[in-house]
This record gives C-alpha cells, sequence and structure tokens, in this order.
C-alpha cells in the first residue's frame, strides 16, 4: 500500500517537473528555405528582398544556419544596427510588421567559448547602437514595459535622453530597481539636470 | 558546574543554546543590515535628498526641521544628502551641510568618499560652467578636511 503511495507521488512529481521545465524552455524555432533567403537578404542587406521574402511568408523569428551558427534574421538585423544606416533601421521596421517579436530575439550567443541557442532582450540588442526611431518602432510593436526598465538606466547612463523619454512615455516605471542602478540614480551619477527633473516630474525618488 | 558546562557548549543544553543563537543570528543579521536600512529612508529624507540635488538650501532647511537626518545614506547607492549636493555644484549648500555636521568621511557602497567623487567627477566635466562649481565645492571639501 505504502508502495503504490510512493509510485503515485513519483509520478506526480515527475509529472510536475515536466510541466515546469515546459514553461521554463521554450523550444528554440526552426525555419527553412524561406527563412535561409531571408538571413542572407538582412545580411546584405537588400531592403526591397526582405520586403517582399516577408510578405511571402518568411518568419524573421525563427533560426537558420549562418556562418555554423543558428541566427534568426531578427537577431541578426538589430545586432547590425549603426548610426547613419537608415536601411538597416528600415529592415527592423519591415520585421516588426511582418511579426518580428518586440521582446526577444533567437540567435546563438557566444560566452567563454560555449555556444549557445538562447532569445535575448530585443530591446537591449537595440541599445547598443541606440536609434530613436529603432526603440520607436519596437515600443510601436507592443513592448512589455517591464522589459524596457533596463533599457532606460542604459539609455540614461549613456546619455540618450530622447530615448529615455521615448520609454518613459511608453510606460515603463521612472521610479524602477532592474539592477544596480535605479534611473534616478543613473542622472545623478551622469550629472544630468533636466533628466533628474524630468524623472522626478514621473514619479521617481530615492527609495524606489 | 551544569551550568558552566552548557555555557561553554559541552553538554546538550548547551549545544541547544548555541545552534538557536546562530539559527536567530541569521534572519536577525538580514533584517539589521539589509531590511532596517531600507525602511529607516522615511519622506522626510526623501524631502531632504531632492532639496540637495536641486540646491535648494530653504528646503533643506525645511526637510531638516521636518525630522530629516542629515547622515542618512540612501537606499539604491549609499551616499548621502551631502553626496547630491556635491556632485551638482552646490557649493553654498555643502558648506551649510557641512557646517550643520554632514560627515564629509562617509563613503557610498562604492567606498568613495564625497571628495573622490567629486574629484572624478571634476576629471570628466567639459562644461566650463560646471567645472567651475565642481571646483568650488572641491576647495570647500579640502577646506573643511584641513579645519578638522
Amino acid at each position: 500500500m505504502r508502495r503504490a503511495a510512493a509510485t503515485v507521488l513519483a509520478a506526480i512529481a515527475m509529472l510536475g517537473l515536466g510541466a515546469a521545465s515546459s514553461c521554463a524552455f521554450q523550444r528554440p524555432p526552426y525555419g527553412g528555405e524561406k527563412e535561409s533567403a531571408l538571413v542572407a537578404a538582412t545580411v546584405a542587406p537588400d531592403v526591397k528582398k526582405v520586403q517582399s521574402l516577408l510578405a511571402s511568408g518568411a518568419d524573421p523569428n525563427k533560426m537558420v544556419p549562418y556562418k555554423d551558427h543558428y541566427q534568426s534574421a531578427w537577431s541578426l538585423a538589430l545586432y547590425q544596427l549603426r548610426p547613419q544606416h537608415p536601411e538597416l533601421v528600415q529592415i527592423v521596421r519591415a520585421m516588426l510588421k511582418a511579426g518580428a517579436n518586440p521582446e526577444t530575439a533567437w540567435g546563438t550567443q557566444e560566452a567563454r567559448g560555449i555556444y549557445r541557442q538562447t532569445d535575448r532582450s530585443a530591446i537591449l540588442i537595440a541599445m547598443l547602437h541606440p536609434d530613436d526611431d529603432v526603440i520607436r518602432a519596437i515600443i510601436e510593436a507592443g513592448l512589455n514595459p517591464r522589459l524596457g526598465q533596463n533599457a532606460l538606466v542604459m539609455a540614461i547612463e549613456t546619455g540618450q535622453s530622447n530615448i529615455a523619454h521615448l520609454l518613459v512615455e511608453a510606460g515603463v516605471d521612472a521610479n524602477c530597481h532592474p539592477g544596480a542602478l535605479t534611473p534616478l540614480v543613473a542622472a545623478i551619477e551622469a550629472r544630468d539636470v533636466a533628466m533628474m527633473s524630468y524623472l522626478e516630474e514621473h514619479g521617481a525618488r530615492e527609495k524606489p | 558546574m551544569n551550568l558552566l558546562y552548557m555555557l561553554l557548549g559541552l553538554n546538550r543544553a548547551g549545544r541547544i543554546l548555541y545552534r538557536t543563537l546562530f539559527v536567530l543570528a541569521v534572519p536577525a543579521g538580514v533584517v539589521w543590515f539589509v531590511v532596517l536600512p531600507g525602511l529607516r529612508f522615511h519622506d522626510a529624507d526623501e524631502r531632504l535628498f531632492r532639496a540637495a540635488r536641486h540646491g535648494d538650501g530653504a528646503a533643506v532647511e525645511r526637510s531638516l526641521a521636518a525630522g530629516g537626518r542629515l547622515n542618512v545614506a540612501a537606499p539604491v547607492d549609499g551616499k548621502t544628502a551631502l553626496f547630491r549636493a556635491a556632485v551638482f555644484g552646490h557649493a553654498d549648500l555643502v558648506r551649510m551641510l557641512l557646517k550643520r555636521g554632514a560627515d564629509s568621511q562617509a563613503r557610498g557602497n562604492d567606498g568613495r568618499t564625497v571628495l573622490e567623487v567629486v574629484v572624478g567627477a571634476r576629471a570628466d566635466e567639459h562644461d566650463p560652467a560646471k567645472a567651475q562649481a565642481l571646483d568650488a565645492v572641491i576647495s570647500v571639501l579640502r577646506n573643511a578636511e584641513a579645519g578638522r
């Protein structure tokens, strides 16, 4: 009798573990030939071709092999953003319009010689080379305000006031505490009086 | 004799005593070092910091009268109101806070004193007006140090 109860308990525990793991780990999305063509057009960069491929149903979120590793066109498009390259911004906007995930981008990341397929925050990739239009497009595509908190602190630390204003107006909490710093303390460290006053108006406090 | 054994942790009662003390010490430490410093930061302190950031001497007086404490550390970076006034170049306010008894040797969570922070800020300030204000703060802080 006890043994049967133990077996039942073990079965329930395994079911629970299975359910938990299926929630915690998202299966990486993989694409086919259309997505390979999309990746090639993205890194070319060929705006017209990207647009036509997206129109024909290529999914920017899906990963395909590119230079020995799986990458999604969406992740590559975000990483290749540079200032004064409007065509790269156009590609990002086209992908968002075609259903690219405004929250995460799948790709292969290298850390200390180990390659892993992971999804990274799209807005944090965009913040490597910040551009107002890209951030605005990601916000319009439906960014979860919680994911914009780190980006807000980064924008203030690097003095990107326009982007900080965009994020706060999009509903990112000015009184958040996502990492080591709050937006207010970041503005103080940058000695940015205008940003500090702006954050105070939006409810930022020393004690978040 | 039994009592002595217990106090030295040699018998069963002693072991229970010390185990209980150890188990209680961990949550007590967490509460004392993590929870309370956050709770201790009141609205009056918040107003004091805000006034210090904006260099508003009258508002600093008001918040001190309302119960704001001069040497309380900010919950996020562990710095005091003196740091806030100093990095924004409010030399008069820094002088006033020091006269009221603000601790010029207090260190933030990054381990730096006010003078170190302001000297660092001065080194990467390019705006001449702001640099001049920071120089004034540095001289006030150096004078206070010399007068100690």
